[in-house]
C-alpha cells in the first residue's frame, strides 16, 4: 500500500477534527446538563420527552384547579356551619320555648323576632358570593342573588317558588309554568378538572368525570313539598313556624317543629359531603403532586446527563485529542529528507 | 564499426533525461500540497536505432546502445478509481444537502430545535391549556377571559411566525439552488474550454497526441470532481484528449461545448431546474442539486401535481402547520355558542343548528380575508377584537363553562382529525405536533446517517486514489537521489569517454609521449 503525504494529512485533520467535536460535545453537555437539544438527536427520547410535557401540563393545571376548588370549599363549608349554628338554635332553643306555655304573649312574640331575624342572617349566608359566582346559587353569576323573598315572603330561588320545584329522574330541576316543564334558570352545574379524565357527554360534561364545584341552592335548602302537602325547604317551614308562632297554632307547630327536625337531620349531611369532598380534593392532591414529580423525574432521565459518566467521557476526550495533536507532530514532518542530509 | 563520438551521445542523452527526471522530481515536490494534483514521472524509453539498412552495410553492433530518450511527461492516474470516487461523493452530497435542508427546517420549528423550548407550538397549546382552565373558575369575568384571549394571540402569532420562519428557510435554499446552478453553468463552461485547449496542446505535446498537458488535465479532473457534487456525472474519454460529460441523462460537455442549466421559481416558492436548449427538466439520480429539488419542493403525500416531489421537505411542513391552523380554527369557531336571552340557551339558525362565535379567521391584514384559513394568515377575528376579550364568555350572568372544557379537552385529551391533501391525522393537537417533529427528526438522522456512511465511503476511495496519484515526499526523495547517483554516472562516463579519446587523437601513433 503505497502512502502519500496528501491522504496522510488529510486523514489526520479527519481524526482531529473528529476528536474536537467529540470534546466540544461533552464540554456543551455538561455545561448544559442536557444530553440533547435539538429531536433529530435522539428522536425517540425527544418523542417521549414532549408528551410528558402535555401531561407534566395537565396534572399542573389541574393541581391549581384543585386548589381553586379547595378555596371555594372553604368559604361554603365556612356558611354551611354558619347556617347550621342558627338552624340548631332555632330548632334546640327557640321553637321548644315557643311551644312551651310558660313565655306568655310577649315571650313568643319577643321569640319570633328573634326567629326572623335568624331567617334574614339565614338568607345572607345562602346568598355568599366566591368571587364572582354565588357558591350556593348554582351556575349564577348575575347581580341579582339567587335567594330572593316574595311578597308574601316565601323563599324565590332564582325567581321560582321553592315549594313549586321538582326534579325529574336524571337529577335536574323544573317547574311547570303554565303547563310547561320549565327549567330552573342559571342553575346548571360547574365542573373542574382535577385529573379524573374529564369528558363530554355531547355538549355537558360527563359529571362522573369531573369536579362539580356548584351546589344548587335548592339542594341545600329543599324545595317542593311533602306528601301532606308542607314544604320541603328549610327556611320557608322557619317561615311557616315564625307565623304560627305570633299567632300560636300549637298543633300546627308542632307538626311543624318535627318537620323541622327531619329537614336539619337532611342539612347537616350537606356539611358531611363537604367533608368527602375536601377529602377527595386532598387525596388528588397528592396524587398529582407524585405525578408531577414523576414526571419530572422521567423527563430528567430521558434529557440529562449522568454527571459522572459525562466527566468521565470529557477526560477520555481530552486525552484522545492531545494524542492526536502528538501524533500529528511526530507523523507529519518526518520524512526520507530528514535522514539524508 | 562503431562510430567514434557515438558515446557521448548516449552519455549526453543520460545527462539530459536524468535533468528532466530530477526536473519532475522538484515538480512533484513542490505540488505536493496541490488540490487535484497528480503525480508525474517522466516516461523514457531506449533510443532504437534506425532499421535502415540497406544503403549501407548493417552492423547492428556498431548502431547499438544510443542511449536513453525522455518521450515525455505523464502522470499517474487511475480513472476508474474516479468514477467510482464521484459516484459515492454525488451520493454523499446528495445527503448532506438534505441535511443542510432538513436542518433548516427543524431550525424554523422552534420545538425541534429545543425540545424544552416555551415558545413554540408546545409551549403555546400548554398555555392555552392552562388559560382555559383559569377561565373554567370565572367563566363569566372579563379578565379570565383576557387570558384566554392572550393564550389565543399567542398561538396563532407562533403558527404565523414559524410559517414566516419555514419561508425565510425556503428563500434561503432557492438562493442556494441559483448558486450551485450558476456554479455548474461555470464549471461545464470551463470543461469545455479545457477540452478545446488540451486537444490542441496534445498534438503539439507529442508526434501522437499520446502524452497531454498533465496540468490542464488535473485542472479539469478537479472541476469534475467539483461537479460531481452537484449531480451525478458520466465522463466518457475520446482519444483526441476531450471528454464527453453526461450531467444526470443529459449531455452536458461535448467537445468545446457545453449546455447550461436554468432555475425556475414559481409564487408558490417550487422550483424547476432546467436545460437551456431543450427546456427539459433535469434528471438526476444524486448530488446537492436533486437534494434541493426534492426537499424544496418536497410535499410528501400531499403532492397535487408533477412539480413536486413525493419527499417531506418545506412545502410539506408548510402544510402540516396549515392544517393545524385550519384545525384549531374549526375547533374555536364551533365552540362558544351565541347566547339567546329569549330562550336562555344557545342561539339556532333556521336550519336548527347552533350558531356559533368565530374566534379565529384570516388576518385582514394577508389580503385573504375570507379565504382559507393557514397558518400564515391565521389570526383573531375581527368580532373578537372589535367586542373586546368579553366575546368568549357565553353568557355574564351565568358560569357555563363546558365549551371551554371541550376546547380545553381537544387540545390535549380528545381525539381530533386534522386531514391533509392525502394524509389524515388523528389524534389531540399536541399529539399532532410530537408527530411532526418526530417525523421530521427522523427523516433528518436518517439522512445523517447516509451521509455519514456515502462520505466514508467517498474518502475511502479518495484514499485509494491518492494511493495511486498522490505524491509521497520518501519516494521522491529516494528518486531524486537515484536520478542524480544516475547523472553522476552518466558524467562519469563522458569523463572516461573524452579519456578514451584522449588517447586516440592525441596520443596513437606517436611513441614516447
Amino acid at each position: 500500500m503505497r502512502v502519500v503525504d496528501r491522504s496522510t494529512a488529510r486523514n489526520f485533520m479527519k481524526y482531529l477534527n473528529k476528536a474536537r467535536s467529540d470534546y466540544a460535545k461533552t464540554n456543551e453537555r455538561i455545561h448544559s446538563g442536557k444530553r440533547f437539544d435539538s429531536i433529530s438527536e435522539d428522536v425517540i427520547a425527544g418523542t417521549k420527552v414532549l408528551r410528558v410535557r402535555t401531561d407534566m401540563c395537565k396534572a399542573e393545571t389541574q393541581l391549581n384547579n384543585i386548589k381553586s376548588a379547595q378555596d371555594e370549599l372553604r368559604t361554603a363549608e365556612t356558611a354551611l356551619m354558619a347556617i347550621n349554628n342558627i338552624l340548631t338554635t332555632a330548632s334546640a332553643e327557640k321553637i321548644t320555648a315557643a311551644l312551651s306555655e310558660e313565655k306568655g304573649e310577649v315571650g313568643r312574640i319577643a321569640i319570633a323576632d328573634e326567629i326572623r331575624a335568624m331567617l334574614d342572617e339565614m338568607l345572607q349566608y345562602a346568598n355568599t358570593k366566591h368571587s364572582s359566582r354565588y357558591v350556593f346559587g348554582g351556575s349564577n353569576s348575575s347581580y341579582t342573588a339567587p335567594f330572593t323573598l316574595s311578597s308574601e315572603g316565601k323563599l324565590l330561588y332564582n325567581g321560582i317558588d321553592v315549594d313549586l320545584i321538582q326534579q325529574d329522574s336524571d337529577g335536574s330541576y323544573y317547574y311547570m309554568n303554565a303547563g310547561v316543564k320549565t327549567k330552573i334558570y342559571l342553575d346548571t352545574d360547574v365542573f373542574f378538572d382535577i385529573g379524573l379524565g374529564i369528558k363530554l357527554k355531547g355538549t355537558e360534561v360527563d359529571p362522573n368525570t369531573g369536579f362539580k364545584i356548584s351546589y344548587s341552592g335548592l339542594e341545600i335548602l329543599g324545595f317542593g313539598r311533602n306528601s301532606e302537602g308542607l314544604s320541603n325547604n328549610i327556611f320557608n317551614v322557619l317561615s311557616e313556624i315564625e307565623k304560627n308562632i305570633r299567632n300560636y297554632d300549637s298543633e300546627k307547630l308542632n307538626k311543624l317543629q318535627s318537620h323541622f327536625r327531619t329537614l336539619c337531620d337532611a342539612f347537616r349531611s350537606n356539611l358531611t359531603n363537604i367533608g368527602t369532598q375536601t377529602k377527595l380534593l386532598d387525596t388528588m392532591e397528592e396524587r398529582l403532586n407524585n405525578s408531577i414529580d414523576s414526571y419530572k423525574e422521567r423527563i430528567k432521565n430521558l434529557m440529562g446527563i449522568d454527571d459522572a459518566e459525562e466527566v468521565m467521557n470529557q477526560s477520555m476526550n481530552e486525552y484522545v485529542l492531545k494524542a492526536i495533536l502528538q501524533m500529528g507532530a511526530k507523523l507529519l514532518p518526518v520524512t526520507l529528507m530528514d535522514f539524508l542530509w | 564499426m562503431r562510430p567514434t563520438f557515438m558515446g557521448f551521445e548516449a552519455a549526453k542523452s543520460a545527462l539530459f533525461t536524468n535533468q528532466k527526471s530530477l526536473d519532475i522530481v522538484g515538480n512533484n515536490l513542490a505540488n505536493i500540497n496541490t488540490a487535484g494534483y497528480t503525480r508525474q514521472r517522466v516516461e523514457r524509453g531506449a533510443v532504437s536505432f534506425s532499421a535502415y539498412t540497406s544503403r549501407v552495410s548493417s552492423s547492428k553492433i556498431g548502431l547499438a546502445g544510443q542511449g536513453v530518450e525522455a518521450l515525455g511527461v505523464s502522470q499517474l492516474r487511475d480513472a476508474f478509481l474516479d468514477k467510482c470516487f464521484r459516484d459515492e461523493y454525488a451520493k454523499a452530497s446528495y445527503h448532506s444537502q438534505a441535511v443542510n435542508i432538513l436542518s433548516s427546517i427543524q431550525s424554523a420549528l422552534t420545538d425541534g430545535n429545543d425540545i424544552t423550548s416555551e415558545s413554540g407550538i408546545q409551549g403555546a397549546i400548554e398555555q392555552l391549556f392552562s388559560s382555559l382552565n383559569q377561565f373554567i373558575n370565572e367563566p363569566t369575568l372579563d379578565s379570565s377571559a383576557n387570558i384566554v384571549m392572550s393564550a389565543f394571540k399567542n398561538i396563532c402569532q407562533v403558527l404565523n411566525q414559524l410559517d414566516e420562519k419555514l419561508q425565510v428557510v425556503a428563500n434561503q435554499q432557492i438562493e442556494d439552488l441559483k448558486a450551485s446552478v450558476s456554479r455548474v453553468n461555470e464549471i461545464t463552461a470551463a470543461i469545455a474550454h479545457l477540452n478545446e485547449v488540451i486537444s490542441k496542446d496534445a498534438a503539439l505535446l507529442s508526434e501522437n497526441g499520446h502524452f497531454k498537458p498533465n496540468d490542464l488535465l488535473d485542472e479539469r479532473n478537479l472541476l469534475l470532481d467539483e461537479l460531481a457534487a452537484y449531480g451525478d456525472i458520466k465522463v466518457t474519454e475520446l482519444p483526441d484528449g476531450t471528454i464527453n460529460v453526461d450531467f444526470g441523462d443529459h449531455r452536458v460537455v461535448s467537445g468545446n461545448k457545453a449546455d447550461a442549466l436554468a432555475v425556475s421559481v414559481t409564487d408558490d416558492q417550487l422550483v424547476g431546474v432546467y436545460w437551456k436548449t431543450s427546456g427539459d427538466n433535469v434528471v438526476l439520480t444524486g448530488g446537492s442539486i436533486l437534494a434541493d429539488l426534492h426537499f424544496i419542493n418536497g410535499r410528501g403525500n400531499n403532492v397535487q401535481n408533477s412539480s413536486e416531489s413525493v419527499m417531506q421537505g418545506i412545502p410539506y411542513y408548510r402544510d402540516r402547520l396549515n392544517s393545524f391552523a385550519h384545525a384549531l380554527a374549526t375547533l374555536a369557531n364551533n365552540s362558544v355558542p351565541e347566547y339567546d336571552p329569549a330562550t336562555d340557551a344557545p342561539k339556532v339558525d333556521a336550519n336548527g343548528k347552533i350558531v356559533y362565535k368565530t374566534l379565529l379567521a384570516p388576518s385582514q391584514y394577508s389580503g385573504s380575508a375570507g379565504g382559507q384559513i393557514t397558518a400564515g394568515n391565521i389570526s383573531l377575528s375581527v368580532e373578537w377584537t372589535q367586542n373586546g376579550p368579553g366575546y368568549f364568555i357565553y353568557n355574564r350572568n351565568e358560569a357555563v363553562e363546558d365549551y371551554a372544557q371541550k376546547l380545553a379537552s381537544s387540545l390535549v385529551d380528545t381525539r381530533f382529525t386534522f386531514q391533509l391533501y392525502g394524509e389524515t391525522f388523528t389524534g389531540t393537537f399536541a399529539e399532532y405536533n410530537v408527530e411532526m417533529l418526530g417525523r421530521l427528526g427522523a427523516d433528518l438522522k436518517f439522512h445523517e446517517g447516509r451521509h455519514e456512511a456515502f462520505a466514508a465511503v467517498a474518502d475511502d476511495f479518495l484514499d485509494r486514489r491518492d494511493e495511486i496519484a498522490g505524491v509521497s515526499q520518501d519516494e521522491e526523495t529516494a528518486d531524486m537521489i537515484k536520478y542524480q547517483k544516475a547523472y553522476e554516472a552518466a558524467a562519469r562516463l563522458m569523463t572516461i569517454l573524452d579519456e578514451m579519446l584522449d588517447v586516440l587523437i592525441n596520443r596513437m601513433g606517436r611513441v614516447g609521449l
